[in-house]
């Protein structure tokens, strides 16, 4: 698993030192198609990630509705699981960041099974985990619009949808908002904040950057507890 | 040889019946002559040879009653056949089962030699002959059996039957009140039945509905939400819910797989983990290692989704289940 990535990780994603196998080998389930393989290539060469990664199309039997994505782990491989809609749903830019953000969770050793749920630490776990996703695809645009579409299950042509006026959301308008992810204006300052980070200007190899890494986890922390506390 | 086989041997018969004939109008014609001091022989006449027959026919029924019989069936063609107390005696177990009015009258019987009696009973058993209200009388004999493993009948359990009644009034084409009123009193004949036996009733049940998938589905889920209706399973109900799975084939069923999971992973985490140890442990005694990691794994995925819902209660639940997934694993 690449190390240099492990940078992007959020300052109050506690490190976890558990890394339980969670998913049998072979999982029988249904593989993706070629140009999902393709894309999941991509996005190993541009995050230099050599993890053996094997992705699956997730059983319509799942709980946590129809577009959703997740990571599990067993020894070295990486199992990817992607519903069938979400798959319809992305074109392959936002599939790419849809991959990374699941890289990210398993780069961070998020997949391993908690001994206790906490919206803090699990909203932690996210911010970092779009750190990567956003290094895949290096476009703010592009990673929010995934986060729109995952969201509301509505293709980009279909909505009238900007940037600012998801930003603008300071409390998601729908009543019934997971609790394990930050909101999605969150989620996106977050990942345009990061942007102009020290860190993420370094990594693409850029000199000027806006943001000091220790400011701005402290920032999104504060803006994180907030949302909880307000929820 | 004993009297017994010597009166039932075909040939002493056939010597004593040529004997008898040789030596008889012999015997019986010769008379004492007192003046030549001598036997002489005399004719006999047609009233004589009357006598001859009657005699042996006499001595043929005292004697070799069994080999006359024999051969007069031979001579006359009519072939083997038994008598009523034999007949009694060789069906006997068999026509308790079968309904008397499906079998033919007794003076038809004699004369229809090719009359088979396990073809009716054959029938009786073939899915054909289950009509609509023996299967519902099967279901509601299912319901009450699993109503009663506990010791009692519980009004959830009940609620369960009845909301049943109401899908299948919903569906019915006829008047609804009246089919409502029928399914009611087909429930209560069966409420009050002392004895009930679940394997013959679930069997029942799969043969009338095997084809209809989406509604050996409903039939079923309505099953396991008999089962589950206290919110607790025990060990009894685990037993009657595996007979009614090796029934329906539940192993090579995903649909009806998915179903018993979606009303049992309702239950609270204690039950959830009661029942995937018994799957685990069945699945296991089979020897099916590829299906329990299989299972498993589509468990496991479920849960591990099921961390970002929105409500905190399913969230906590998730994360138990996903551990007691992460337990079990290690046992096979």
């Amino acid at each position: 698993m690449s190390k240099s990535l492990e940078i992007f990780r959020f300052k109050y994603d506690k490190y976890s030192k558990l890394d339980t196998p969670t998913l049998f080998m072979n999982p029988g389930f249904k593989t993706v198609t070629k140009a999902v393989e393709e894309t999941i290539c991509n996005v190993k060469e541009t995050l230099k990630v050599k993890a053996n990664i094997r992705a699956f199309v997730l059983p319509d039997n799942t709980f946590a509705g129809k577009f959703n994505a997740m990571v599990s782990k067993n020894n070295d491989i990486l199992f990817i699981g992607i519903t069938e809609p979400l798959l319809r749903i992305l074109d392959n830019k936002e599939l790419s960041f849809v991959i990374g953000h699941e890289i990210g969770h398993a780069i961070f050793g998020h997949v391993e099974i908690k001994n206790e749920y906490e919206n803090l630490s699990s909203q932690c776990r996210e911010i970092s985990a779009d750190r990567v996703g956003f290094a895949a695809v290096n476009d703010i645009s592009v990673a929010a619009s995934t986060i729109h579409k995952i969201k509301y299950g509505l293709k980009h042509q279909n909505v009238k949808f900007s940037i600012r006026s998801l930003m603008d959301w300071v409390k998601n308008p729908l009543k019934n908002y997971s609790t394990s992810h930050p909101i999605d204006s969150l989620r996106l300052e977050s990942i345009i904040k990061f942007s102009m980070s020290k860190i993420y200007k370094e990594y693409i190899n850029e000199l000027s950057y806006v943001f000091e890494n220790n400011k701005l986890d402290k920032l999104i922390y504060s803006k994180i507890k907030e949302q909880i506390l307000h929820e | 040889m004993n009297w017994k086989e010597f009166t039932n041997n075909t040939a002493f018969f056939l010597v004593f019946t040529v004997g008898y004939y040789l030596f008889e109008p012999f015997c019986t014609n010769i008379e004492w002559n007192y003046r030549s001091k001598s036997y002489k022989y005399c004719n006999y006449d047609g009233s004589d040879l009357f006598w001859y027959f009657l005699v042996y026919s006499l001595i043929v029924f005292a004697l070799f009653r069994p080999v006359a019989k024999r051969l007069l069936r031979a001579f006359t063609g009519e072939g083997k056949s038994i008598s009523s107390k034999e007949y009694n005696h060789n069906t006997s177990k068999k026509t308790r089962k079968v309904d008397n009015n499906n079998l033919p009258p007794t003076w038809e019987t004699s004369k229809n030699t090719n009359f088979d009696i396990t073809k009716i009973i054959s029938e009786e058993a073939d899915e054909g002959s289950i009509d609509h209200s023996r299967f519902l009388k099967a279901l509601f004999r299912v319901f009450y059996f699993i109503a009663e493993s506990d010791g009692k009948i519980d009004p959830k359990e009940e609620d369960v039957m009845d909301k049943h009644i109401y899908k299948i009034c919903r569906r019915s084409m006829e008047n609804q009140s009246y089919v409502l009123y029928s399914l009611g009193s087909i429930k209560k004949e069966i409420k009050d039945e002392k004895k009930r036996l679940l394997g013959p009733e679930v069997h029942i049940i799969k043969k009338f509905i095997a084809n209809d998938l989406s509604h050996l589905n409903e039939v079923y889920e309505s099953i396991v939400q008999c089962i589950t209706a206290d919110k607790i399973l025990d060990p009894r109900e685990l037993d009657i819910l595996e007979t009614i799975d090796s029934v329906f084939n539940i192993k090579e069923n995903e649909i009806l797989l998915n179903t018993r999971d979606s009303v049992i992973l309702e239950l609270e985490t204690d039950q959830i983990f009661i029942y995937y140890k018994w799957y685990f442990k069945i699945l296991k005694r089979q020897g099916l290692v590829e299906k329990i990691k299989k299972y498993f794994n589509n468990q496991y995925i479920k849960w591990k989704t099921l961390e970002q819902s929105q409500y905190d209660h399913l969230i906590m639940k998730s994360i138990k289940i996903q551990k007691i997934i992460f337990n079990l694993r290690r046992d096979i």
